[in-house]
C-alpha cells in the first residue's frame, strides 16, 4: 500500500488543527518530493534549504486553507513549493548554469513515479499526449520552463531566438495545450 | 487579445515560471483581489501538475525539520547540529539496533524489530527538545506508523500512515530499555480499526527512560501477544529529526 491522497487530506486537516505529530508525518511523507521540485528550480542547495523551510512554515500556517475539492494535497503543496522557489530565483536572478541543474532532482521516467503521485497517472498520460501534439521544439520549451525553471531569457539563449519570439511560442503552445486538455 | 485571454496567458506563464521577478510580484498581489486571475492560476496548476511526477524526490538535509519547527515555535533560532552530533546519533542508533536484534532473538521473535526515538541531542544542544518522532517502516517502504512523544505530558500518539487493519490480528506497541529490562515490554495494543491515532499516556515511565528507549510495533494475535513478548512480524523504524 502506498500513501494515498486521502492519507494526506487527513493529515492536512490535523495540521490545520495544530497537531504537531501530523505535521511531522506530513513532512516525512512529502518533503523529499517538494525538495526535489525546489532543487530543480532553485539550482542551489543553500537556497533550496531556505525555500523548503519557508514552504513548510507556510503549509503549517495555511493548512486550513487547503480545499480538497480544488486540488490534490500533493499538488497544493507542490504549487506552494514551485511558487516560492520561482519567486526566489527570479528575485535573485539566478541564471542557469550547466552543472547544478543536472546534479539533483533529476527528471525520472514517468513509469518510475513517486508512489504518492500514482493517482495522477491518468492525467499524466493525458498531458504527455497533449505535449506530444505540439511541435517538438515547443513542447521542449514548455517542459524546460516548467521542470527546469528556465526564464524567457534563458530559453531565448538556449533556442537562439529573441525573447519576444519565445514569448509568442510559449503563448501559442500554452493555448494549444489548453485546448487539447479540455477536448 | 481579449482581457480574458490576457489573464489566462498571465496565469499560464505564472504557473510555467517564465515571468520575471516584477511580473511575479504583480501577479501575487493581483490574485489576492482578482478571483478570475486566481481561478485561472489554479486551473493552470491543475493542468501542469502531472509533470511534477517526473521530478525525482531528493531527501532534504536532516536538520531542516528542526529548523522548520524552530521557526514555527517563533524562537527564530534554528538549531544547527554539529557533525559530531550526527556521528554520535548514527553510532548510537546502530548500537541500539544491534541490541534490539539480540533482544528479540532472545525473546524468540521471528523478525528483528527496531526503532528509535533517542534523546541524546539534548546532551549536545542547548535547548532540550520535548518532542520526539519515530517512524516505523516495513522493508524501507513508506512509513507504516509514526510515533510522537511529548516528554512534558508523557503522551504518545501512534498514527497509522500506510498500515492496514489486520484480519483477526492486532498491532502491539513495545518499549525496550536495556537498563530496565533485557526484553521489550508491552505498551499496549494499537486501535485495531486504525481510523484514529492511538493515544497513550505513560505516566509510570520516567522521561529519561522514554528518551533513551527504543520502540517497536509487532503484529500479534487478537488480544495481544500470548507470551508477553513480541511474537509476530515487526515493523522497522527510522529516526527522523526531533522537533526542538
Amino acid at each position: 500500500m502506498t500513501v494515498g491522497q486521502s492519507d494526506l487530506v487527513r493529515l492536512l486537516a490535523d495540521v490545520a488543527n495544530r497537531d504537531r505529530s501530523a505535521f511531522a508525518a506530513l513532512y516525512t511523507l512529502t518533503s523529499a518530493k517538494l525538495y526535489g521540485i525546489i532543487l530543480r528550480i532553485s539550482r542551489r542547495r543553500d537556497l533550496a534549504d531556505e525555500v523548503l523551510q519557508e514552504v513548510y512554515v507556510r503549509i503549517w500556517e495555511h493548512a486550513g486553507a487547503f480545499d480538497a475539492s480544488r486540488a490534490s494535497p500533493i499538488a497544493w503543496m507542490a504549487a506552494i513549493a514551485r511558487n516560492r522557489a520561482l519567486d526566489e530565483v527570479r528575485r535573485k536572478q539566478i541564471v542557469e548554469t550547466a552543472a547544478p541543474i543536472e546534479e539533483a532532482g533529476e527528471i525520472v521516467d514517468p513509469a518510475a513515479t513517486a508512489p504518492e503521485l500514482m493517482e495522477l497517472a491518468d492525467e499524466s498520460a493525458r498531458l504527455h499526449d497533449c505535449l506530444g501534439q505540439l511541435e517538438e521544439r515547443r513542447a521542449e520549451i514548455v517542459r524546460l520552463a516548467y521542470l527546469g525553471g528556465l526564464s524567457r531569457e534563458e530559453l531565448s539563449q538556449r533556442f537562439g531566438a529573441p525573447v519576444a519570439t519565445i514569448k509568442t511560442w510559449l503563448h501559442r503552445s500554452l493555448k494549444q495545450l489548453k485546448d487539447c486538455l479540455s477536448a | 487579445m481579449t482581457e480574458r485571454e490576457d489573464i489566462d496567458m498571465l496565469a499560464a506563464e505564472y504557473v510555467l515560471g517564465t515571468l520575471d521577478a516584477a511580473e511575479r510580484t504583480a501577479v501575487t498581489a493581483r490574485r489576492q483581489r482578482e478571483p478570475a486571475l486566481d481561478a485561472a492560476i489554479e486551473a493552470w496548476q491543475r493542468r501542469m501538475a502531472p509533470l511534477d511526477v517526473r521530478i525525482a524526490p531528493v531527501a532534504p538535509p536532516s536538520e531542516i525539520y528542526g529548523q522548520i519547527t524552530a521557526r514555527i515555535d517563533g524562537s527564530g533560532v534554528a538549531s544547527t547540529p554539529s557533525v559530531t552530533a550526527e556521528v554520535v546519533r548514527l553510532t548510537v542508533l546502530e548500537r541500539r539496533v544491534a541490541f534490539w536484534r539480540r533482544a528479540t532473538a532472545l525473546a524468540g521473535a521471528v523478525a528483528a524489530m527496531l526503532a528509535l526515538v533517542i534523546g541524546f541531542r539534548d546532551t549536545l544542544l542547548p535547548a532540550p527538545p520535548q518532542n520526539f518522532v519515530a517512524v516505523f517502516q516495513k522493508d524501507d517502504q513508506q512509513p507504516a506508523f509514526l510515533l510522537a512523544i511529548d516528554l512534558k505530558t508523557r503522551e504518545l500518539v501512534i498514527r497509522p500512515v500506510t498500515a492496514e487493519p489486520l484480519q483477526q490480528r492486532t498491532y502491539q506497541l513495545w518499549i525496550l530499555d536495556q537498563q530496565v529490562s533485557p526484553v521489550p515490554s508491552s505498551l499496549g495494543l494499537i486501535d485495531a480499526s486504525l481510523k484514529e491515532p492511538t493515544r497513550k499516556t505513560v505516566a509510570s515511565i520516567d522521561p529519561a527512560v522514554l528518551k533513551r528507549a527504543t520502540f517497536g510495533i509487532s503484529e500479534e494475535p487478537a488480544g495481544g501477544s500470548p507470551t508477553g513478548r513480541p511474537t509476530g512480524p515487526a515493523l522497522h523504524g527510522r529516526l527522523i529529526p526531533a522537533a526542538p
